[in-house]
């Protein structure tokens, strides 16, 4: 026993997926159709330690939601192993259930024309909670996430942001171990983002939780979460604790200038990323020890008023990695 | 003005088709059904018949062609418009769908002409190809214009029904007990489950006059070469009946468009 | 043993709390829910008529005469409404798997399609049952069957109530092969038209397959077969042993579909 609440051995997951543009209406209902495999995991390995919270990122399509199904027993691997809590979630789906929460975000798992205390009350029957478990936790998220107001009304009168803390809150409720939040935050104004995230962060500090967190948003996961894994067409393209990946790439800096010349010169040779606009230029992926040489050199050959540098931000560092490991 | 919404008539019914097409299983296991059905009637009306030559004026090959023709007219006329219109009210759908340059009816109207098509192709056709070796009965296609016209005029009929019961989900939040009513008083009236020929003879008596009798007992019955007297006065009805449908739909539909616009669904 | 009875209390108790919130879910549209039941009722009550006429015009069908015809009628239906009270949520099968909501089934550690039967577990079926068993007692009466028959009509109701739960579930499972919104609401509707008649109406190829494939003649034709021929009230017993077969075999084929789901993950 490695001690690893989830550990994932050359993970492959493949779909047969139709090809449906081949063809007509009728050639298609006479020949039959085609199928071809697609891999949306290619052979990934990674583990998981109880207690930390990983950030899943990739583009659309990486295979982020198919991990996550995997994860939780909803699918099953094609090849490779994948242990979460010690058992194949898939064949012990039942089991491991009892311990384990999901959140996906577009779907709900409350009932709509009921009020949310009522689907609570389901997921007590359900998870077979205890009553003193049961009111202490809901005492404590009804705080967190200020939900007594709204609690009693139907779900489907709740704004989305209302909804997701009631749907959040509903997963921690019956204490997993491990809890799966699949892009909770799309479509959530900034307050809702910032409270789940306050949440979330209570949740590892009085919890001994483990959460896996799929977003878009960089920000809120360099926030929340520990460890990132960047999935990109089915592979693990990085898998980094969140400050050594900002220290590395952060040796990068840009730099914005803003002047009077319509069109600034720039003719240091090099692999920056050079954006020239009417009045602006904007050089990035400096490295640090150079900046003062570009400066220099911007400053003599143009007419600058401004200058700006900033550090690469998360965003910027995971989309550069994406763009490099693409093909 | 014309133009353009004969134009986005024909564009929208052949979406439609289209859109259905792409739901391979979902119209193989309609046909299925509606041949399963087909067959379930007709080995009930042999049963029936049980070597009998004729009851009330049809005898039993005339019976089996009944059972066909109803088939495939059930896929024609246009059942599906008061849940479609209902399911748009409840959403709140229908706003988006007012909005467009398009009025709401037409744009119901084009998708349920596009379903009758795709159905009657998929299923009627089929149907009517099957009912070849089971019936041998010369059809009457000298009547075949009429016909057509009745058939139209019960789907405009129908067509009518159905808005105004959509609309009545409206007002009354009640989308799917409506439905089976209407479901229930059609199949009653129109002689789906029986055909009305065989209702005891004071009923016939009332319900011959009802609009619903148009929708199959008349257009079969022409096909058959039965003598339908009084053709005219059914005309009449059933007419009569469409522009009434048509004046409480207009006066419906003016307050729930009134009330939706101005409350936003 | 404890085990086993803690299991049956954790059921027991998953039960009532659905249904306590289904119920709820319902005040909120009563009277549409009002509405359905009465509208349900009437088109019984039609086909009740439609029936009726169609015994003005001929003495007997098939060789069964009226009374028999309605008890196949009356116990169809109350087999029928008792499925449409406990199974009926799973023909909404393929809605949930169209719309990607299946997947939250799964993810609770309870069995998902226990779940999917949970969820619609409501009564607006009271219209169906009524009528039901109005019709299956005035046939009752009017054959002189006495009372001695009660037993083996309440095996047979709830016989038939499994072999119709195999029956959507079986048409449900469809829709894990397919991905496509099929039909299935359909279907089961259709099925049931057929067990409302005598099946020696139909030839024999399909007389076999509505006995041995799909076993819907053991749903009110042959129980009311064997209770007109008065044969031996141990061979009752075939009733729930063929509805608990069928099930058990639908209910396999279901765990099939979901693993082909696993697979696919439509």
């Amino acid at each position: 026993m490695s001690g690893n609440l989830i550990e994932a051995n050359s993970l492959v997951k493949e779909y047969q997926v139709k090809n449906t543009e081949e063809g007509n209406f009728f050639q298609r209902i006479l020949k039959g159709v085609g199928r071809h495999s697609v891999r949306a995991l290619n052979g990934i390995s990674f583990s998981i330690v109880e207690g930390e919270f990983i950030g899943l990122i990739g583009n659309n399509g990486a295979g982020k939601s198919t991990l996550v199904k995997l994860m939780t027993g909803v699918l099953y691997p094609t090849g490779g192993t994948l242990r979460v809590l010690g058992r194949d979630p898939f064949a012990q789906r039942n089991k491991n259930n009892w311990e384990l929460g999901v959140v996906f975000g577009q779907r709900s798992q409350l009932k709509w024309d009921l009020s949310a205390m009522d689907s609570f009350r389901l997921l007590r029957t359900i998870y077979q909670i205890d009553s003193s478990c049961y009111r202490k936790n809901l005492d404590r998220f009804i705080e967190l996430f200020d939900m007594g107001e709204f609690i009693g009304q139907p779900v489907r009168t709740l704004s989305l942001g209302q909804r997701m803390r009631c749907e959040i809150a509903a997963t921690f409720l019956h204490n997993p171990r491990v809890v799966f939040l699949d892009e909770p935050t799309i479509g959530l104004d900034v307050f809702s983002k910032d409270a789940i995230a306050q949440f979330l962060n209570v949740m590892r500090e009085e919890e001994k939780v483990t959460v896996i967190l799929t977003t878009h948003d960089l920000e809120e996961m360099r926030r929340i979460c520990d460890r990132a894994i960047v999935l990109d067409r089915g592979e693990i393209l990085l898998e980094q604790k969140i400050d050594e990946l900002l220290k590395n790439y952060n040796q990068k800096k840009k730099i914005i200038f803003s002047g009077k010349n319509e069109e600034f010169c720039f003719s240091i040779k090099s692999d920056f990323k050079v954006t020239k606009k009417p009045y602006y230029l904007e050089v990035d992926n400096v490295p640090g020890d150079e900046l003062p040489a570009v400066i220099r050199m911007v400053v003599s050959e143009n007419n600058v008023a401004d200058i700006n540098i900033e550090e690469a931000s998360f965003t910027d560092v995971i989309k550069s990695l994406l763009k490099e490991g693409g093909r | 003005m014309l133009r353009k919404n004969i134009e986005y008539f024909a564009l929208n019914t052949w979406l439609t088709v289209r859109t259905r097409s792409t739901y391979h299983a979902a119209t193989i296991l309609k046909l299925c059904v509606n041949l399963f059905v087909t067959i379930l009637y007709i080995y009930l009306w042999k049963a029936i018949y049980n070597g009998r030559e004729i009851i009330n004026d049809f005898t039993l090959p005339d019976m089996l062609a009944y059972v066909f023709l109803l088939r495939v007219l059930r896929n024609l006329y246009p059942y599906e418009v008061s849940q479609s219109y209902g399911n748009l009210i409840r959403t709140g759908s229908i706003a988006t769908m007012l909005l467009r340059p398009v009025r709401i009816e037409l744009q119901l109207l084009s998708a349920a002409a596009g379903n009758a098509i795709y159905d009657f192709c998929f299923c009627g056709l089929p149907s009517l190809m099957l009912s070849c070796f089971f019936v041998k009965e010369p059809l009457n296609f000298a009547a075949f214009p009429i016909v057509l016209f009745w058939i139209f005029s019960s789907c405009a009929f129908i067509f009518l029904l159905e808005l105004i019961i959509g609309t009545l989900s409206f007002y009354t939040q009640n989308l799917w007990g409506l439905g089976i009513f209407k479901g229930t008083m059609i199949s009653f009236f129109s002689g789906e489950l029986l055909p009305i020929h065989f209702y005891p003879a004071r009923i016939l008596a009332l319900f011959q006059w009802l609009p619903f009798a148009s929708m199959y007992y008349i257009p079969v019955a022409l096909f058959l070469e039965k003598t339908v007297e009084k053709l005219g006065i059914y005309f009449v009805i059933l007419w009569g009946s469409n522009l009434f449908l048509l004046l409480i739909y207009a006066l419906l539909a003016r307050r729930m468009i009134h009330h939706i616009a101005v409350q936003g669904g | 043993m404890k085990k086993f009875l803690g299991k049956l209390k954790y059921y027991g108790k998953l039960c009532l709390t659905f249904f306590k919130l289904n119920y709820k879910e319902l005040e909120i549209s009563s009277m549409d829910f009002l509405f359905g039941i009465v509208a349900k009722l009437l088109s019984y009550v039609a086909e009740l008529l439609a029936l009726f006429f169609i015994f003005e015009l001929v003495p007997e069908i098939n060789g069964w005469d009226k009374y028999q015809v309605f008890f196949i009628f009356g116990l169809n239906l109350v087999s029928f409404s008792l499925w449409s009270c406990f199974f009926i949520n799973t023909i909404t099968l393929p809605y949930y798997i169209e719309r990607g909501e299946f997947d939250r089934f799964l993810v609770r550690p309870v069995s998902p399609l226990l779940q999917i039967m949970l969820d619609g577990f409501d009564d607006d079926s009271w219209g169906e049952l009524a009528t039901g068993l109005v019709v299956l007692g005035y046939a009752w009466g009017k054959l002189g069957l006495g009372v001695k028959v009660l037993p083996i009509i309440l095996i047979a109701a709830f016989s038939g109530c499994f072999i119709y739960a195999g029956i959507s579930i079986l048409l449900g499972t469809v829709s894990f092969f397919t991905v496509a919104q099929a039909d299935v609401a359909d279907f089961t509707m259709q099925i049931k038209e057929i067990a409302k008649y005598p099946i020696t109406i139909y030839p024999k190829v399909m007389q076999f397959i509505f006995t041995y494939i799909f076993p819907i003649a053991f749903v009110a034709f042959l129980p009311m077969w064997m209770i007109i021929e008065q044969i031996n009230i141990y061979f009752i017993v075939i009733l729930p042993v063929v509805a608990g077969i069928f099930f058990l075999i639908a209910r396999s084929i279901w765990l099939r579909g979901v693993r082909h789901y696993g697979s696919t993950g439509t």
